[in-house]
């Protein structure tokens, strides 16, 4: 019966099958994998807890720009009005001021690091 | 059978070992005390920065846990830069500003060192941190304004509190008036961050509630105070996120409508900054 079975090649109809498996591949759609992912939108929080913990380490090399910049956002809020015109310069050095005593000079931070 | 198994002790280091540490972060921690130093204009020898640093340093390698998987440098830095800041806010030369100049000089040091306790962050090197953390420019300059917002709210503050000049006093009527139109809940993270000088990090334990929640809502109301003080009157008022709803309640049962609508209710400030 085997043989049979064999001789009119039922079994190579199993190989139309294999037809089947590249619909199988088209349904194996990564779409609906992503829809179940959707809803772990937690991703984001994900991100938060990763800038919580402070990824923007700054550097010597960084210093200059960064007392640049601290001018120029701070020209921008004192435009708005949100630093008073009377407070301009203090603000401007008070963050100037923070800044500049996080950053170690770099022979610093050659030696030994542990 | 580990029924009566006790905590496990820290292990500390031996003295030999944590005395090899103070001689091999000796240099770092001296560029620490420089850095303060440079930054607020200071000797960091001869106003004692050095000493301080110093005495952190050893202080530190004695409480240095290695088993806890934490790099020393991580461990050490936030204290070591404390006691640097705190040995130069003790000196004599601290708050004296004869000139305009250095009298600004003066009040700048001041704000910049109530701003640690706003962003403790920035001890260990870090800028405060924004959403996504990739560190570039944006993000800087984003990191930035908030220092300065925070920076300004805390001068604002200062002002008034020593002989402030009229303009000074309606300066800060303007921005407490935008304060108090926020929720009660709101009220309370701005005042304790910025009058009680508590990190946001300790509020968010005060509240029990998870860090992120009281950084991201801080976020927020910077924003809203941006915009509202470019507008003049208040824009939107933020809502409270899910986070912090318990804490609603909580100020809902002690019938707080929040301390800066407190303080706009009471006849002085009107008087004040009025006249």
């Amino acid at each position: 019966m085997t043989k049979k079975k064999d001789d009119k090649g039922v079994e190579r109809i199993g190989s139309t099958s294999a037809t089947k498996g590249v619909k199988g591949t088209s349904a194996v759609d990564a779409v609906d994998k992503v829809k179940a992912a959707s809803g772990v939108q937690r991703v984001s929080g994900v991100k938060g807890i990763k800038a919580a913990s402070g990824v923007s380490g700054i550097s010597f090399e960084q210093r200059e720009r960064l007392l640049s910049m601290v001018s120029e956002e701070a020209e921008k809020l004192a435009a708005q009005g949100f630093i008073p015109k009377n407070q301009r310069e203090v603000v401007e050095q008070a963050v100037k001021m923070i800044i500049d005593s996080t950053l170690l000079e770099p022979s610093a931070d050659k030696d030994g690091k542990k | 059978m580990a029924t009566n198994e006790k905590p496990k002790k820290a292990s500390v280091l031996s003295e030999d070992d944590a005395n090899a540490l103070v001689v091999e972060h000796q240099g770092w921690a001296e560029s620490i005390a420089r850095a303060v130093a440079r930054a607020w204009n200071m000797d960091w020898r001869l106003d004692g920065l050095d000493g301080a640093a110093m005495e952190a340093l050893i202080f530190c390698s004695r409480r240095f846990d290695p088993a806890r998987g934490i790099p020393f440098r991580g461990y050490a830095r936030k204290r070591i830069h404390e006691a640097a800041t705190d040995a130069a806010r003790k000196t004599k030369g601290w708050s004296r500003g004869v000139s305009n100049r250095a009298s600004a000089e003066a009040r700048a040091r001041e704000v910049s060192a109530e701003l640690y306790g706003v962003f403790p962050e920035i001890r260990d090197g870090f800028l405060p941190a924004q959403e996504g953390g990739s560190g570039d420019e944006q993000e800087c300059r984003a990191a930035i304004r908030e220092l300065l917002m925070g920076a300004s709210i805390i001068a604002s503050r200062q002002a008034v509190s020593t002989d402030p000049l009229p303009d000074e006093l309606l300066d800060y009527r303007r921005m407490v008036s935008v304060m108090a139109s926020l929720e009660p809940v709101h009220q309370w993270l701005l005042y304790r961050v910025y009058w009680d000088g508590i990190s946001l990090r300790t509020v968010a334990s005060e509240w029990e509630t998870d860090g992120l929640n009281v950084m991201r809502e801080h976020k927020v109301l910077l924003v809203f105070l941006q915009k509202s003080m470019a507008l003049g009157k208040p824009t939107t008022i933020p809502k409270v996120r899910p986070g912090l709803k318990p804490i609603i309640q909580r100020f809902k049962q002690e019938g707080s409508k929040g301390p800066f609508s407190d303080v706009l209710a009471k006849p002085e400030l009107e008087h004040n900054t009025s006249t």
